[in-house]
């Protein structure tokens, strides 16, 4: 079956990621979009709108905090939510840690309206941006 | 567009297990099936073999004293991966209710893997540990 058009806009929105190119993964994400970030660290929590989602991406790109996306496994979707299976590693001025990560974003008229992380090394992540 | 077949077929797969059919369940299993529970609780850890797998449903019936409950939130396949957005409940040992993602691969109409995420595995880990 052909690709959803909802995960080709997500693949576009996370290579954009990738190559950091900001601009083009921000015109990805909804005005009103609320990101969930999941672990006990100092840049998990819950961020309402596209301005402040933006505004934690350039705190931790300040802080040294990189995300990166080593593999994208496969991305899966219909249309209203498009899940995205990775391999992550965050780094920090500390070290860094990988792992399996979901991200499952839902998505209205070709944006994302929310999302929700899923890293299967949230300790290790927890440990490292604690 | 029209659901895809491995998403009615894993659709099917939890329809059969709520009705408490596991006859229905187990012919969607590959023998080999390979399953990954996340966390730290007694029902964390891999599992190879369906049998395998129908011992931990049976262990969490237990530790859930019946109390366990399911809801299918929405369902997005291709022709390898079948993701799962779920909410799930129970009252036993200690109450819960949250999300969690369950990641299906599927080959030749079988379940051969299946990737389990809770979406805030702290919590679920507290509530199923006695």
């Amino acid at each position: 079956m052909a690709e959803h058009p909802n995960v080709e806009s997500t693949r576009a929105a996370l290579e954009a990621f990738m190559k950091g190119d900001m601009e083009t993964m921000g015109a990805a994400i909804a005005d009103d979009a609320i990101w969930h970030v999941p672990g006990s660290h100092r840049y998990a929590g819950t961020f309402e709108g596209k301005a402040k989602i933006m505004g934690r991406f350039q705190e931790q790109a300040e802080a040294g905090v990189r995300a990166s996306f080593d593999e994208i496994h496969d991305i899966v979707g219909g249309d209203d939510h498009v899940v995205a299976l990775m391999r992550t590693t965050i780094s920090a001025p500390g070290g860094s840690a990988s792992g399996n990560a979901i991200f499952v974003f839902h998505v209205r008229d070709g944006k994302a309206t929310e999302f929700w992380g899923y890293n299967e090394y949230q300790a290790e992540i927890d440990a490292l941006l604690s | 567009m029209a659901e895809h077949p491995n998403a009615a077929l894993v659709r099917s797969g939890y329809e059969a297990f709520a009705a408490g059919d596991m006859g229905k369940v187990g012919e969607l299993f590959s023998p080999e099936i390979v399953w990954h529970a996340p966390g730290s609780n007694p029902l964390s850890g891999d599992r190879v073999g369906a049998e395998a797998v129908f011992e931990n449903f049976g262990k969490l019936m237990e530790l859930t004293a019946g109390t366990f409950g399911q809801e299918i939130h929405d369902v997005v396949a291709n022709d390898d991966h079948v993701v799962v957005l779920v909410t799930q409940w129970w009252e036993r040992p200690h109450p819960y209710r949250g999300s969690s993602v369950h990641v299906w691969h599927v080959k030749d109409g079988k379940a051969v893997e299946a990737w389990l995420a809770d979406l805030d595995q702290a919590a679920s880990d507290a509530a199923l540990t006695p």
